[in-house]
């Protein structure tokens, strides 16, 4: 239920077994400011609605990640709030989502290119 | 008159063609405006400082900011070391207070606009930075309870205190000191740079405007296609006001030129940032935005501290400046090391690559500049600075607030 009427701007990525949607606040994904992710796990069964542990973010071509450790809270089975980040530096960023859980860890990426 | 005019402004647009932007160049170069950006021009007040944008908390900042008094010698004020007539910094390389520092003040235009105060960022306010100076030991040496007395026996800085804060004479001498480095802020968020040829120069290229362009002086133009070409510069120094705010390790000799150690004593090294945050979030301290004198408790300000974390290539990162209004506030860097702009420029092109951290930024490489480009990036960034009135209206503001009674 927590996946429909999702904005325009989601980001979607497609796990092994289930959908990761994610959208932020403010939207675009600001330079240089705090902002928040709102994801959400879709087409999840009952037992993954749980399973995401971390989210961080980095920039792959000069090999560091941000200057701050987002905070993880639960809003509702499968939808969780990522606060606390900032991308410091203009370029591409990757964003880092890692699942823990009954079946083995799973992590799913995606990358933005911050201006 | 007219046609002579419109004649002279096409032979110098064909000029400006000289230095083509590409498309990435031409979106980080407006990138770098507006200015002034719309947080000064509307006077947004910082809502962790409740007398933020007050008149008269802003006269008694004025008033507090050269007053003696607020140190143990009754000889240091702030503005001993952050002189109005150098861009609010100071000529010498470290500041001397009761002792020497172990940095360079930098200057405070636009110094509203930062998310950290102090090249290590041990502040997360700008009313919470003026309190240190206060009452450290080495640097003013003052105290809670002389500048809580002073703010209730001064005639003038009674008389302003008391219409920031009528029952201030009530309060214990910790929240007098706050409210006096409240004030400061308030009078320091007025400090702004004024535009400059660098900004005029942007607007015209987002109005696509080629004979305001082309008044922007060629080698200043040259100097900003590398700034944003093969210099990476706004990697760091981004938007309108050059910096991103956070921290980096430029590769500047990490020991302290310490003309006061003593023979044996082993040479120091500023831990920058890696303190920096030890300081911001130690449990004594109760000026950061978790604390109780934060006047907008769980705001959007306090989110950085919330989440800043200490990390190991923390170690030797310092602030990154602004780089508006520069030719004032020589020396440059957080250890007042490069004594003209063209230093720090030649310190880009002949980067030590072993000294920066292995695990470091991989965004800085030696530019092997030469001297023509040298040249080019000293315009460049002398372009972002014109001459301001934030030493008069100092000036004027203190006689006004000497009125009050
Ligand atoms: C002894 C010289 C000295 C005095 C006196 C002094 N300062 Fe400073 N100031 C410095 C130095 C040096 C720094 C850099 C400190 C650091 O990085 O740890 C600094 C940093 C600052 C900053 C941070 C600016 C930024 O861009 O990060 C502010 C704000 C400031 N001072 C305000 C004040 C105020 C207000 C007073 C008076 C209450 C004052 N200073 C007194 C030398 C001084
Ligand atoms: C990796 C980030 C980064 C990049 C890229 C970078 N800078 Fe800096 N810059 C800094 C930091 C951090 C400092 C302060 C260093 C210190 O004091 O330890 C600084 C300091 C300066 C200063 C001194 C200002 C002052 O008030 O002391 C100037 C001028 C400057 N940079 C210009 C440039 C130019 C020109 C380029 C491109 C050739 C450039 N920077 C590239 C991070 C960067
Ligand atoms: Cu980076």
């Amino acid at each position: 239920m927590a996946c429909i009427d999702l904005p325009a701007q989601a980001r979607q990525i497609q796990g092994s077994h289930f959908r990761v949607v994610v959208t932020s606040e403010p939207t675009p994904i600001p330079l240089n400011a705090p902002f928040a992710l709102e994801i959400r796990l879709c087409d999840a069964r009952m037992a993954e609605l749980s399973r995401l542990a971390a989210v961080d973010a980095w920039m792959p071509a000069h090999r560091h990640g941000m200057n701050y450790k987002t905070t993880l809270t639960k809003r509702d089975w499968g939808h969780y709030r990522a606060e606390g980040l900032l991308l410091h530096m203009p370029g591409e960023w990757e964003f880092v989502f890692d699942f823990a859980g009954p079946d083995k860890p799973e992590r799913l990426t995606f990358r933005i290119d911050a201006q | 008159m007219k046609a002579l005019v419109a004649a002279a402004g096409l032979l110098v647009s064909s000029a400006a063609g000289a230095v083509d932007f590409d498309a990435t160049q031409t979106r980080r170069i407006l990138g770098h405006g507006a200015w002034p950006p719309a947080q000064m021009q509307t006077q947004t007040a910082d809502r962790t400082n409740r007398y933020s944008g007050n008149v008269d908390a802003i006269r008694l900042g004025a008033m507090l900011f050269g007053e003696p008094r607020l140190s143990g010698n009754g000889a240091l004020s702030c503005q001993t070391c952050h002189r109005p007539e150098h861009g609010w910094s100071e000529p010498k390389a470290r500041s001397e207070g009761l002792q020497r520092q172990d940095r360079n003040a930098p200057g405070l235009l636009n110094v509203r606009l930062q998310r950290w105060f102090g090249w290590d960022g041990a502040n997360d306010s700008l009313w919470a930075a003026g309190i240190r100076p206060i009452v450290k030991d080495t640097e003013m040496g003052g105290s809670a309870a002389a500048t809580a007395k002073l703010l209730r026996e001064d005639a003038p800085l009674a008389c302003l205190a008391r219409r920031v804060e009528p029952a201030y004479a009530a309060m214990d001498d910790e929240a007098a000191l706050v409210l006096a480095a409240k004030a400061l802020a308030a009078f320091q968020e007025t400090l702004s740079s004024p535009r400059t040829a660098f900004d005029e120069f942007r607007d015209a290229l987002a109005a696509n405007d080629r004979a305001g362009m082309a008044r922007y002086p060629e080698a200043a133009q040259r100097g900003l296609a590398l700034f944003t070409g093969r210099g990476q510069c706004g990697a760091c120094h981004t938007g309108a006001n050059f910096s991103n705010g956070e921290f980096h390790d430029t590769g500047l000799v990490f020991f302290l030129n310490d003309p006061d150690r003593k023979p044996g004593t082993p040479r120091r090294v500023d831990p920058g940032r890696h303190d920096g945050i030890a300081q911001l979030k130690a449990a004594a301290n109760p000026f950061n935005l978790l604390g109780r004198y934060n006047d907008d408790p769980g705001g959007v300000a306090s989110i950085p501290v919330r989440h800043v974390v200490q990390q190991h290539r923390n170690w030797g990162e310092f602030k990154v400046p602004s780089l508006r209004s520069l030719p004032a506030t020589a020396p440059y860097m957080h250890d007042g090391s490069k004594a003209t702009l063209r230093d720090v420029i030649l310190h880009y092109s002949e980067l030590d690559e072993d000294r920066l951290h292995s695990d470091g930024e991989a965004i800085l490489k030696p530019l092997k500049l030469s001297e023509a480009e040298i040249a080019d990036l000293q315009a460049f960034l002398e372009s972002l600075s014109a001459p301001d009135d934030t030493a008069a209206r100092y000036e004027s503001l203190r006689r006004e607030a000497a009125q009050c009674r």
